[in-house]
């Protein structure tokens, strides 16, 4: 008997979708032409579906499978919210730095500058004139 | 066409062996065909369905998470960026334009004088200033910043008061 066709194969897959989900390798599935946005949850969960009929897996380990899976959908949860929240933080902070710094660059700095070469040359004319005689 | 569906690969080897014979294209339309069923609130049986469901559920979780994680880095790395530049924008490129500024102002205002002084009209030399519309900077001193080692600190001891 294949590894798919086992219980323990249903229960490593269930643990593995439950993993961390930057160590979860992934495979493309072609798909034809379904576009709406409700088709990646309905090929999973019509796949994991499948399988677990496939295999006959039992009432006790669709409730291992289900608490595994409650488990992980909590620790997800309550770590995508704080993550959209520090991230959502940071991204306000650096736009309204990146405005003053544009402010800054666009305008304060260029404008110092032009004042300076205006000041530079009314120096130079000025020394000009107290240099020549009365 | 659509373009295809990432799915944990754990998953579809698996259906792949529990199904052979039969192409990812047909399979995926099996599942497709299951999933919309299970949408429906059809059988199979309520528990296999919560399993699949909340199964479905957590992929797509985890996939959000990883993308989370992925935005929350950039956050950081652009937060950190715009405050190095800022930083270096009000400590080493503004002041000394400023300070340059005030100098130079305060050099046209003893020239001037020089020029009264001699009996001439120094409103007459160009170019000419328009003073009021100038950046007033006579009165800027340049602001204190903290060292990244105060600011690291400073984090800290919130995050360390507000648990």
């Amino acid at each position: 008997m294949s590894p798919g066709t086992t219980v323990e194969g249903f229960l490593a897959v269930v643990e593995a979708v439950a993993r961390d989900p930057d160590h979860v390798p992934t495979l493309s599935v072609p798909v034809g032409t379904e576009e709406a946005p409700e088709t990646a949850y309905l090929l999973l969960s019509g796949a994991v579906d499948l399988l677990a009929e496939r295999i006959g897996a039992t009432e006790t380990e669709l409730r291992q499978a289900l608490r595994a899976l409650i488990g992980a959908e909590s620790v997800f949860r309550s770590e995508i919210h704080e993550r959209a929240r520090r991230a959502e933080e940071l991204e306000r902070a650096a736009r309204m730095r990146e405005r003053e710094i544009a402010m800054t660059e666009g305008w304060l700095v260029p404008r110092l500058r032009r004042e300076i070469d205006l000041f530079e040359r009314r120096i130079a004319a000025l020394e000009a004139l107290t240099r020549e005689p009365a | 066409m659509s373009p295809p569906l990432e799915v944990p690969a754990t998953l579809w080897e698996r259906l792949r062996e529990a199904f052979p014979g039969t192409d990812d294209a047909e399979l995926a339309s099996l599942a497709l065909e299951r999933g919309r069923a299970l949408a429906r609130r059809s059988e199979p049986v309520p528990l296999r369905r919560d399993v699949a469901e909340r199964a479905a559920a957590v992929v797509l979780l985890g996939q959000r998470l990883a993308h989370e994680r992925r935005r929350l880095a950039e956050a950081e790395v652009r937060e950190r960026e715009s405050y190095e530049r800022d930083l270096e924008l009000q400590r080493e490129i503004v002041p000394p334009l400023k300070e340059r500024a005030r100098a130079l102002r305060a050099r046209i205002r003893e020239l001037e004088d020089r020029v009264r002084a001699a009996g001439r009209d120094p409103a007459t030399v160009d170019p000419t200033v328009d003073w009021p519309d100038t950046l007033a900077v006579d009165d800027e001193r340049a602001p204190r910043f903290e060292r990244d080692e105060d600011r690291r600190r400073a984090a800290i001891e919130f995050f360390r008061r507000h648990g």
